[in-house]
């Protein structure tokens, strides 16, 4: 993250240096220089280059030789943020991709063809209150997932950026902290019907009960609204249901529309024990899910390791986890685009490692052992990735 | 099959050439943050290295928030702090893998402070609030001389200045007419040359200037002690991790519960923790 040049001057000419500074200070400071639109501003993003294996059982050739892709991908986000007044930030954000809305990757190799680079943040960000350990923000616009999440997540991919308002709250003491986290967020705008949306409430607890050691324990619930029985949201235009289950859509020429089948919403219970171990952090989490309006193939399981954190030279991070989403735990078009290859009906497990080679360069590894279409007996799935991301 | 064991492979040497996690230098303390908290550190720095020799400490004084980035950064070792780590901070060092531990080294007042020629003996927490928010610009509005009030603060990067924002602010929108400089020391140098000047300092830079009761009670250490003191802080020390006993930088650290380190503290012009 680097402040824009003009911003450099005037913090340096407010922050003291070194020793001797403090008695030889000058009588009679002059007055700051006159701020400009500069000084507001940081501007940060990061660049990863990937390379990933893809065993797919699912799509056996006429051989019967399992499918297999190989491919480099990039992915490269940039984001400014302005400083509009003591309490309020506002946030603009681009990102590598098209119109999915849970990866920002653009695979390389289509005759060198210019990528696409789409709004991925828009949104501002006003601190209500901030008095000791006790806050409350409200983001609006197209904003990064406010959720308490963990490594991995059952609910939400990563890259997914929900649209509009969500409440961010926390309250406590040195002994425990609250947390209260709200969405309104805009699924489908539809011209005469009702829109798809998703109302969400989280409530979480986390303990400290040394420096070291804390437990946290939270619930969340998402109301999906309107999607049963109205056509599935795809961005591939493949009437693609991302592992949920579908009946007979709108019909359009000589296609018939896949529907969601049921309507969805999961409540989630989530723990994760934090220590640090020997001077490594370790966290151990998990994650219980179940669509309380779904009938059968409602639930979701998800519990991981991750022991270190790659952030300083020199510094690694591994981790494992298991996953399970059956068929309609959740909503599958938002889950997690890597782990079988995205949405539910899947289950498997995830290693990975990371390393931290140099200032803002980090080496990444992933593999994925998967079964895919779990509701009809399973086919593997596997995947490998390695990365390399810089950060600026 | 074969592409991805020649790539593990690239892995496992490009893992192997890198090396293990830099390590700090066991005789080396870089200390940052807090101009408020610097002079004991410089003093701890001083006391320290006269007795060992083979260890350097530096001390640099950005500010308490630079203080806490330099340690979540790991460019310091200490990060010197006149405020605790706001909720923003813990959550960025958690994520950066630094494990801030808090370590009170001593209480201080924040010395509301005029010329030594201001015959105002006493405001309380609501004038000087007024004051900082420019709803009493004027001396006489006060029952002073017809002067305009020169308004002194700390930079809004400062502890001081959250303090200050949090115990007599109370998030209340400074006065654009106040002027801003970089330390303490700063501030004292331009009240000492300022006839009509407020400022608000720790207790270490009150030489020369004049303190004001605040609330009827001055800032000494006694009234900082008994919690009588309206606008009394701890300052900090923060660490990446527990030293471990027996290294200079858990020495360092500690400096302030041995005798000698309350006594440098008291002389620093600061309250030592009982």
């Amino acid at each position: 993250m680097k402040k824009v040049v003009a911003g450099l001057v005037l913090m340096a000419g407010v922050s003291g240096t070194c020793l001797a500074a403090e008695s030889n200070a000058p009588a009679a400071t002059p007055a700051p220089a006159p701020k400009t639109w500069a000084d507001s501003i940081t501007l940060k993003g990061d660049l990863r280059y990937r390379y990933e294996t893809i065993n797919d059982d699912s799509k056996k050739n006429a051989s019967k030789e399992t499918y297999t892709r190989q491919r480099d991908r990039v992915r490269a986000r940039l984001a400014a943020e302005a400083k509009v007044n003591d309490q309020t930030k506002a946030v603009v954000g681009l990102s590598t991709g098209g119109s999915d809305p849970i990866s920002g990757n653009q695979t390389l190799g289509d005759g060198a063809a210019k990528k696409e680079m789409r709004l991925d943040l828009a949104y501002i960000d006003f601190k209500a209150l901030e008095e000791g350990t006790s806050e409350l923000s409200v983001q609006a616009g197209k904003i990064k997932n406010p959720f308490m999440t963990m490594n991995d997540d059952l609910m939400f991919d990563g890259d997914l950026s929900p649209e509009g308002i969500a409440v961010k709250a926390q309250t406590g003491n040195d002994m425990v902290t609250v947390y209260g986290n709200a969405g309104y967020i805009w699924i489908q705008e539809r011209d005469s019907k009702d829109a798809a949306m998703l109302l969400a409430g989280q409530g979480a607890m986390k303990f400290q009960f040394i420096p070291e050691v804390s437990l946290t324990l939270g619930a969340s619930y998402y109301g999906f609204q309107n999607l049963e029985g109205y056509d599935v949201i795809d961005w591939e235009g493949k009437n693609n249901a991302y592992g949920n289950s579908t009946k007979k859509g709108t019909v359009s020429g000589s296609t018939t529309n896949k529907a969601w089948a049921t309507e969805f919403t999961p409540v989630v219970y989530f723990a994760s024990l934090d220590m640090w171990v020997a001077g490594v952090p370790v966290s151990i989490f998990g994650q219980e899910l179940s669509n309380t309006d779904a009938d059968t193939l409602d639930q979701g399981h998800m519990y991981g390791v991750s022991v270190g954190k790659a952030k300083r030279v020199g510094t690694f991070e591994a981790g494992y986890s298991y996953t399970e989403l059956e068929k309609d735990a959740t909503v599958g078009m938002w889950t997690d685009s890597d782990r079988w290859g995205g949405g539910t009906d899947g289950k498997g497990h995830k290693v990975y490692a990371k390393y931290q080679v140099m200032k803002n360069l980090q080496f990444g590894a992933a593999y994925f052992k998967d079964d895919k279409t779990i509701s009809k007996g399973g086919t593997d799935y596997d995947r490998m990735q390695l990365d390399l991301v810089a950060a600026f | 099959m074969k592409k991805i064991n020649k790539l593990m492979a690239m892995m496992a040497v490009v893992g192997m050439g890198v090396g293990a996690a830099v390590a700090g230098d066991a005789n080396s303390i870089v200390v940052d943050g807090s101009t408020t908290v610097g002079p004991v550190a410089k003093a701890f720095a001083e006391y320290y290295m006269g007795k060992h020799q083979n260890v350097n400490i530096t001390v640099s004084e950005s500010g308490s928030g630079n203080g806490a980035k330099s340690l979540i950064n790991a460019a310091c070792d200490v990060a010197t702090m006149s405020r605790p780590m706001k909720n923003s901070e813990k959550k960025a060092a958690q994520e950066a893998g630094v494990l801030a531990i808090e370590n009170v080294v001593a209480l201080d007042g924040l010395a509301v402070i005029v010329h030594p020629s201001n015959s105002r003996g006493n405001l309380t927490i609501e004038q000087i609030r007024d004051i900082y928010t420019g709803k009493i610009t004027n001396w006489k509005e006060l029952g002073g001389p017809d002067q305009k009030i020169v308004v002194i603060s700390r930079d809004t990067n400062s502890g001081t200045y959250e303090s200050f924002n949090t115990l007599v602010l109370k998030d209340a929108k400074l006065t654009g007419g106040a002027e801003y400089v970089g330390s303490g020391g700063a501030i004292r140098q331009r009240v000492l040359s300022t006839e009509a000047a407020i400022g608000y300092v720790g207790l270490a830079f009150t030489e020369g200037v004049k303190t004001l009761q605040v609330n009827g009670v001055a800032p000494t250490p006694e009234t900082v002690i008994a919690k009588t003191y309206p606008i009394a802080r701890p300052l900090f020390m923060y660490t990446n991790g527990r030293p471990k006993e027996g290294t200079a930088l858990y020495d360092f650290v500690n400096l302030s519960k041995t005798a000698e380190g309350k006594r440098i503290i008291e002389d620093v012009g600061y309250v030592p923790v009982k």
